[in-house]
């Protein structure tokens, strides 16, 4: 466990900072600690390695030990209410994609909704935000973040992966990225927070991977070929279909005929 | 756990976020009164992210007072700011009371506080969370809400002991179904 990271820049982000070789789980570390003690907004936990990090209820995240970010951050976000907390989903996709754009020079980074980090065609950065709300909103937000910095090689049950090193070809050194990161993420943060809610609305739409583009969909045993229009307010995928209608589909309702959910 | 203060939560919520809701309280008034003025018996009211429904018991228009029965989800009777305060696990509200000769109208329902899809355990392989029979008590977390990638932890805020789970595990819910019976006693 070390104390401080070089070179931040942030207000609060990682100012308290904690790094292990290996976690089960950040998010589920995270989460524990909280229950025993307050911790201050920004709260850092970083693993070399999880064995058990996980993606979507229990889909396992792969990750090389010491190759990759595998981070969780401890928001209070109580200013925004429990219906409009997808925006969340969007103000951390787009902190990592700034980061992202402004580290390997690449326009290509776009955000698969709701919150895949996509250069290309292929997935560099996943995320797992996990809320706890009770009658008076939410009281906290982990933001837990799995990025491919220097892995090269993956497994081969990981359907798309790339990493920043494949890309630019250079090696990254992980501390040093962090610190670079957490300033995007903050910057997001507060945006949302000095209520520029419509900038994160305007700026994650044109992010989005595929958004206006025809493309074939499948959603249940529906292939259909259309175009994502946009996000309803409580985060549903607006999809424009070839006879006409509009249909807001939900998270594992639908997904790109080519792609991976 | 990290607790905030409810008066500085309150003043920040009060700053309008962003505008959508379509109605405000007076406006429902009126149209309450319009409804019931009007002798129809059901009025249903559909836009963006807002759901309104009036009912009156019985369609009839001659009688003198129209008994009328106003259903509004809480989503809609709340206006911008107050919507804001969202009742969260909203406890506090009695039961509905069921013809059964079970009584169960000293229990609490525990509502979901988002439309989403309910998750009784944090991954497929663990055990749920709660289970009838379990005594809960305020901070306990029930139930997984995802709602579009984000996971949410719903808490009690209620002491008592779990009579019902009224929705499978893996379904979706919507804004204020109940999740819950709680004894409070």
């Amino acid at each position: 466990m070390s104390s401080s990271l070089k070179d931040l820049t942030t207000l609060f982000t990682a100012r308290d900072y904690r790094y292990f070789r290996e976690l089960d789980s950040t998010n589920s570390y995270l989460a524990e600690l909280l229950k025993n003690q307050d911790l201050a907004e920004g709260t850092l936990i970083r693993a070399s390695y999880q064995h058990a990090g996980r993606g979507q209820t229990g889909e396992s995240w792969s990750s090389r030990e010491d190759s990759n970010l595998l981070i969780s951050i401890l928001f209070y976000p109580v200013f925004i209410p429990v219906r409009e907390l997808f925006i969340l989903n969007m103000a951390f996709a787009l902190g990592v994609t700034d980061y992202l754009k402004f580290r390997i020079n690449q326009e290509e980074i776009k955000i698969k909704w709701p919150n895949d980090i996509y250069a290309g065609d292929e997935k560099i950065c996943g995320m797992l935000i996990e809320n706890s709300i009770n009658t008076k909103g939410v009281q906290h937000t982990i933001l837990g973040i799995g990025l491919n910095v220097n892995q090269e090689i993956f497994p081969e049950h990981v359907p798309n992966p790339v990493s920043m090193k494949l890309i630019s070809g250079k090696e990254y050194v992980l501390d040093e990225e962090l610190a670079v990161l957490c300033s995007f993420l903050e910057a997001r943060y507060l945006q949302l927070k000095n209520s520029n809610q419509s900038k994160i609305k305007d700026d994650y739409l044109s992010a989005m991977y595929r958004i206006g583009e025809e493309h074939d969909f499948v959603s249940g045993r529906e292939v259909f070929r259309g175009r994502i229009i946009g996000v309803e307010e409580g985060g549903k995928l607006q999809v424009k279909k070839q006879d006409g209608n509009t249909i807001a589909y939900g998270l594992k309702e639908i997904r790109f005929a080519d792609k991976p959910a | 756990m990290k607790k905030r203060n409810s008066k500085s939560v309150s003043k920040e919520k009060a700053k309008p976020q962003s505008k959508e809701s379509s109605m405000n309280l007076k406006e429902i008034e009126s149209l309450i009164k319009f409804v019931q003025n009007s002798g129809v018996s059901e009025v249903s009211l559909e836009q963006k992210d807002f759901r309104l429904t009036i009912k009156t018991s019985h369609a009839s228009f001659a009688s003198a007072p129209v008994h009328q029965v106003v259903h509004v989800p809480q989503s809609a009777a709340a206006p911008a700011p107050a919507q804001s305060v969202a009742p969260a696990a909203a406890p506090a509200t009695p039961a509905p009371a069921k013809d059964s000769a079970k009584d169960e109208s000293k229990y609490v329902t525990i509502k979901s506080p988002m439309i989403g899809t309910f998750y009784r355990a944090s991954n497929p392989e663990k055990p749920p969370m709660v289970n009838v029979g379990d005594d809960i008590k305020p901070g306990k977390v029930l139930c997984i809400i995802e709602a579009m990638k984000l996971f949410n932890e719903i808490e009690s805020e209620v002491s008592g002991k779990i009579v019902k789970v009224l929705v499978d595990n893996a379904s979706p819910v919507e804004y204020d179904q109940p999740l819950f019976l709680v004894d409070p006693s």
